[in-house]
């Protein structure tokens, strides 16, 4: 009945790399047969309901669990202290870097629960058992809570000023990190000599991260072999056990099993352990059945990590042909309640990695301070940094084009790092390899028909509209090298299973990595499967993050294929009878070089599975299991050029034209790389013009629902214009840069420059993210009253 | 008396005993029928997650509908078909078109949203073979993902018939067949769901309705639920003894009766949606408004007006109209003005027994003069802060004869604003006029400062709405809208 082929029939020969396949994981996932981890159930499991702080600071006096104990079908409850007594470990920040004076970081003592102090609102500080998911909500509310009102330090100005309110009583200021970069002094001569200083304070604001799929678990326990099984989405199995068993269980990793399934979204948000999935583990130990905690959608909105959440004052100085003499930025990162596993690093390290972009700087000083606050605490969200030292550069250099009077596009072309200048060492003593910054950026400009964009603007003035145009270029160093295991195992029905350690949440990792075995290996791509997501089949697994997937775990795969291929010519050698220096191999297929003699990779696993006896000197298996150290950063870049109506009477602006040119490197597969630029460039639309955070003078959260957080809809998206201009890096196999990240760090770049510019025709010069239309209208009143 | 609820799952009939009168769909889907395709992922029918597709019999006709199963209670799809993502699995294995559309344009990253989106794009189908732009982001509007963007998804709706008919479609083949089903599961039994003393009572007819409403006059009300569904999931709060209306197909009926439209109560904002826009254009611009493609799915006139809320947006419109309602206790019945509804914040004169029967709406004269005007933080899925609705009628010396100008969010209560209508009349329509009655608003109103709107931001806007009428009404060129229908150029992100 199809009008058209079913898309799941494909040549053969279009499965490689470069192919715009469609993915392997749809089938099951527009089915519903997803299976999320609230989607398990355990024979006889029981069910967790947390209790949290109503408010954002307080002194605990008391618990009563009396009431919610005395409920029928209640099981259990406990407190923070009862955690804190069973001997589980604290949570810790995995961050090395030093103060500025060389002195370690205040490291804030966390404990699963909160057991003496309460720091925001939803801090978890007891939790209950129940048969049934209903009378565990209804015994959480039983519970009643005495705890003595303490005041807030809410904003991070505030927080660090002399006498606000401690959060901890051995972190007089509220900095955990003091975190410096650079050379003061001679970034200081650099500012002394220049001709001109742009200036901004700019703050990028906090968001909540809302993956669709709430937060959950299902913890077992089996007592005979104490060992620990819990299911729980992550961004990586390996990571997750490790920090589980050795930080909080204190047992060694093969007590504990960690299975991820589907993962519904994550943005950097799992990457690490949730004090509800202790309470579980708990409650599993203690009441001998499996349990189930799933978050809801109000109280996820305090009790998910936040993310970005940092203020600079930022400064660039140039010398009178428009060059870059030097880049100062002073801030603070909101580091809310608590410091999460990596919450440090996206407003310290990655700052100075990613703001230096793809321009030449010669003095760079980054002073940041990581500030403790009563409110949710902050960790990674999609690009955890890398967005947010691109937005301080894109947006200090329409400054500067400003202050000296001088074209923005022409001040990016004199400083862009030329191709003939790479490899270019860059201030934050990264080297970059690859790029073509310039020509980049000249094939997006002509993409986005940046010539006629002074007719459209007049166009859209005579309708009411301030039209405004928005370059975003970035460049952003993807996550480090970190060892990741590249798994081939040859199943008994034919099927080929890669295994390795970073974890999909939507990226189609089944896809591309199938892709890219089936260029090595010449296996059917529909014969290939992906296992990511059980960590007693993982030697390694550095997780995903830092837009490292392809990197790591596609390098993995490669390096795997060519151990397959180096042990299968042995193989082959004895399945054919020859010498192994006789086989080559090629197109699937061992063969005997100048015969017509061969055998398929899949036949020969399959022959040497089969084998009663093998050489001594041979392989046991075509199977491979192998840890590849990870391959270098990676820098992918581009340029995002965005076009804004905004209209003057209400303040609404609305994003009319959106083009964008990527370097990431290799493209694997054009349709699920769209699909990333799409995705990171819709929420970075979300952050800057509608997604907004907001605490009252207590600290509750007033922007806690759908209804009250703006959330990017269907009709809110632009129709994205899509180039690529791939410069393959040569320190991977495959020539990949990383694209998870990329969508975000050019569209909050490109956009608000873009608003900047529309209202630059009323003077305006400065907004900060969300530009919402009460923000917006509010300064072209003002702007309009002035000039009255 | 009837115990058990009966409905189409699938292709099964399912009739269950005893259960929780006030469990949700959702849960019971998730959990009893253990078909965890559809997904939870607000509980309060903003994020379409859980969205399901409900058909129906109306008129005779079988109707499909995408809902939220996250407050729609299970007890309530007694008589219905449920059709969720699992039932769109076709016997050889393939996909139905709508999944193929949504692989084939990269329609799911994580997949979490992408039941929901499935289905409510089979629903959209379903209805509609080749939707354009509008009716795609509005009937997507109630959904919403993180991942991809909603381009592709877009993409995805229009491209659905690419993949097949939709006259092939199982639902639509075998309309007959399943229409025939669903009549041998109606009946004019009264259904009780009963659990440890909580009930849930659904009368089959209005009679029965009037004696169950005396019977329970402490009774909770339920209709669409879009509301009370809340009270269950996010307030925990037990709402049994319930009422359930929507068994009741007289409830539903929409007739125009030519001088005006009278509703039953229990019609649907969609059906209501397209009587009011038979009056005027800005009445669908409103309706348009109402949550999202789900919620005016399962929301009703009646349950608009009855929940009593100052911010719902049907009142300040019906009452501008001249709006009557017929309260019905027992036999006997009473007719009040709208207006007269409304007492006090969340209090209505709904006496012990009574229940809204009709809405009747007169249609106002063809030289009446009509606004109406929804402010919300947004276009889509948003409360409004401000909702204004006015109807003038000139005499024939040109002066204001008549003036209806009812507000929402101004005051404890849906209102007329009284000293305005009284300072207008027998004034010209004019700029002076409308500035002294801008005057009187503040008398009329002192409206409230909260999280949506200061008071001062109201009451600036319902003096500006009534500028705007003004404008629009004697100056056609002036463009006063800045979103949706009214200017196809403009933004569309926020305001009304």
């Amino acid at each position: 009945m199809s009008a058209r082929p079913d898309p799941y029939q494909f040549d053969a020969e279009k499965f490689g790399v470069g192919q715009p396949i469609p993915r392997k994981e749809d089938p099951v996932l527009v089915r519903g047969e997803g299976r999320y981890t609230d989607d398990l159930h355990a024979e006889a499991q029981i069910y967790i309901a947390m209790v949290r702080s109503p408010i954002a600071h307080g002194r605990i006096r008391s618990i009563d669990l009396e009431a919610a104990l005395a409920i029928e079908g209640v099981l259990g409850a406990w407190t923070g202290a009862d955690l804190k007594d069973a001997g589980y470990g604290r949570f810790v920040s995995k961050i090395t870097f030093p103060n500025r004076d060389g002195s370690p970081y205040r490291q804030p003592e966390r404990y699963p629960l909160a057991h003496d102090r309460v720091r925001y609102v939803g801090d978890p500080v007891a939790f209950v058992a129940a048969v049934s998911a209903n009378v565990a909500k209804e015994a959480a509310e039983a519970v009643a809570l005495d705890i003595e009102s303490l005041p807030p330090a809410l904003e991070m100005a505030d927080a660090v000023a002399p006498g606000a309110a401690r959060l901890y009583d051995d972190i007089p200021d509220n900095v955990t990190l003091d975190y410096h970069h650079g050379d003061a002094e001679a970034t200081a001569a650099a500012f002394a000599k220049a001709r001109h200083v742009a200036r901004l304070t700019l703050e990028d604001s906090r968001v909540v991260i809302n993956p669709m799929e709430l937060r959950a678990c299902l913890a077992q326990y089996d007592a005979g072999r104490d060992h620990w099984t819990l299911h729980v989405p992550t961004q990586g199995v390996f990571g997750y056990r490790a920090q589980l068993a050795g930080d909080i269980l204190k047992v060694p990793p093969e007590k504990v099993t960690i299975l991820t399934g589907h993962v519904g979204g994550s943005f950097g948000m799992r990457g690490s352990v949730f004090p509800e999935h202790v309470c579980a583990l708990h409650a599993a130990r203690l009441l001998g059945l499996p349990v189930k905690w799933t978050e809801e959608r109000t109280p996820s909105f305090v009790s998910d990590t936040h993310g970005r959440a940092q203020r600079y004052d930022a400064e660039l100085a140039l010398d009178e042909a428009g060059r870059f003499l030097a880049l100062r930025v002073t801030g603070f990162g909101d580091m809310g309640a608590y410091l999460t596993t990596v919450g440090m690093m996206p407003s310290t390290r990655n700052i100075v990695v990613n703001v230096c972009s793809m321009y030449r700087l010669p003095q760079l000083e980054v002073s940041m301070r990581c500030v403790l606050t009563n409110k949710t605490p902050v960790g990674a969200y999609r690009g955890a940094g890398r967005p947010e030292g691109n937005y301080i550069m894109e947006r200090l250099i329409e400054e500067a084009a400003r202050i000296a009077g001088v074209d923005s596009i022409e001040l990016r072309r004199i400083n862009q790092i030329r191709p003939q200048e790479l490899p270019y060492k860059a201030q934050s003593g990264i080297v970059y390899d690859t790029g073509d910054f310039t020509a980049l950026m000249e094939q997006a400009l002509e993409a986005a028909d940046h010539q006629g964009f002074a007719q459209r603007r007049a166009e859209s003035g005579a309708r009411g509209f301030l039209r405004g145009f928005g370059v975003g270029c970035f460049l952003e160093a993807t996550a480090g090298a970190t060892t990741e295991m590249g798994g081939v195992r040859f199943e008994e029905d034919g099927r080929v299973t890669i295994i390795t350690g970073t974890l999909d949440y939507g990226q189609g990792h089944a896809t591309s990595l199938a892709q890219i075995l089936s260029q090595r290996l010449g296996v059917p791509f529909e014969a290939i499967g992906l296992l990511q997501g059980d960590s007693d089949q993982l030697i390694a697994g550095g997780g995903t993050g830092g837009s490292r997937s392809m990197i790591a775990s596609g390098s993995a795969v490669v390096a795997a294929s060519d151990k397959v291929i180096e042990n299968g010519k042995k193989l082959a050698g004895w399945a054919l009878e020859v010498s192994e220096n006789d086989i080559q191999f090629r197109n699937g297929a061992f063969s005997i070089v100048g015969t017509d003699r061969s055998v398929g990779v899949i036949e020969l696993a399959k022959r040497v599975r089969e084998a009663k006896s093998l050489p001594d000197d041979a392989p046991k298996t075509l199977d491979v299991k192998l840890i590849n150290e990870g391959p270098a950063m990676t820098f992918p870049n581009g340029c995002h050029l965005c076009e804004v109506e905004i209209d003057e009477a209400t303040g609404a602006t609305q994003v009319v034209k959106y083009t964008m040119v990527n370097d990431v490197g290799t493209v694997i597969n054009p349709l699920l790389l769209a699909g990333q630029l799409h995705g990171g460039v819709v929420q970075g639309i979300g952050q800057a013009l509608m997604e907004r955070v907001v605490y009252d003078e207590d600290g509750q959260l007033l922007t806690g629902s759908f209804t009250d957080y703006c959330m990017p809809r269907a009709d809110d998206t632009p129709f994205f214009e899509v180039e690529h201009r791939p410069q393959p890096t040569s320190s991977n196999p495959l020539g990949v840069k990383g694209v998870g990240e990329a969508g975000c760090a050019g569209s909050i770049t490109s956009v608000m420059n873009a608003v900047v510019d529309a209202l630059s025709q009323v003077g305006v010069t400065h907004i900060d993210m969300p530009a919402t239309p009460a923000k917006v209208w509010r300064l072209l009143h003002d702007a309009k009253r002035k000039a009255a | 008396m009837r115990r058990t609820i009966r409905f189409l799952l699938g292709e099964e009939t399912r009739e269950i005993e005893s259960s929780d009168p006030t469990a949700t769909l959702l849960d019971w889907l998730r959990a009893d029928a253990r078909l965890t395709g559809t997904k939870e992922g607000c509980a309060e029918g903003d994020c379409g997650a859980c969205t399901v597709a409900i058909g129906r019999l109306s008129g005779g006709r079988l109707r499909y509908e995408a809902i939220n199963s996250c407050i729609r209670l299970l007890a309530t799809i007694d008589g219905c078909h449920v059709v969720t993502i699992e039932h769109l699995k076709r016997s050889d294995g393939s996909l139905h078109p709508v999944q193929q559309a949504m692989a084939a344009h990269h329609g799911s990253q994580c997949g979490f949203c992408t039941p929901g989106i499935v289905m409510s794009l089979y629903a959209l189908w379903l209805n509609e073979e080749r939707p354009d732009e509008t009716r795609i982001e509005d009937a997507l509007a109630g959904n919403l993902c993180r991942c991809t963007g909603y381009q592709p998804i877009i993409a995805a709706a229009r491209g659905i018939s690419d993949f097949g008919r939709r006259r092939e479609d199982p639902l639509i083949a075998n309309a007959d067949a399943i229409a025939a089903r669903l009549k041998t599961l109606r009946d004019e039994e009264t259904l009780l769901v009963e659990q440890e003393e909580r009930r849930l009572i659904a009368p089959a007819t209005v009679n029965a309705l009037a004696d169950a409403v005396v019977k329970e006059p402490r009774a909770t009300m339920l209709a669409g639920g879009t509301d009370v569904g809340l009270w269950v999931t996010k307030e925990m709060r037990d709402i049994a003894p319930v009422i359930y209306l929507g068994r009741v197909e007289a409830l539903k009926r929409v007739e125009d009766r030519g001088d005006a439209l009278i509703f039953g109560a229990g019609a649907n904002h969609i059906d209501v949606r397209k009587a009011l826009a038979t009056i005027h254009p800005q009445l669908d611009e409103l309706m348009r408004r109402f949550g999202g493609e789900q919620i005016r799915n399962a929301g009703t006139i009646g349950g608009n007006i009855a929940n009593g809320s100052p911010i719902g947006d049907l009142p300040p419109a019906l009452i501008a109209l001249g709006a009557t309602i017929m309260l019905r206790r027992g036999a006997g019945r009473r007719v009040i003005p709208l207006e007269q509804f409304f007492i006090a914040y969340r209090k209505q004169d709904r006496r012990a027994g009574e229940f809204i029967e009709t809405i009747t709406v007169p249609k106002p004269p063809p030289d009446a003069l009509i606004h109406v005007s929804k402010v919300s933080k947004r276009f889509d899925e948003d409360i409004s802060s401000v909702c204004g609705a006015f109807l003038l009628r000139r005499g024939p010396d040109g002066l204001v004869a008549e003036a209806r100008l009812a507000f929402g969010g101004m005051a404890a209560t849906p209102k007329r604003a009284a000293n305005a209508e009284t300072i207008l009349k027998g004034k010209p329509w004019s700029e002076e006029s409308v500035a002294l009655a801008i005057g009187c608003l503040a008398v009329d109103f002192k409206p409230l400062d909260d999280m949506r709107a200061s008071a001062r931001y109201r009451a600036t806007v319902a003096g500006n709405l009534l500028r705007r009428f003004l404008m629009e009404t004697t100056d056609a060129a002036i463009a006063t809208r800045v979103a949706g229908l009214m200017r196809a150029d403009a933004p569309r992100a926020a305001h009304g």
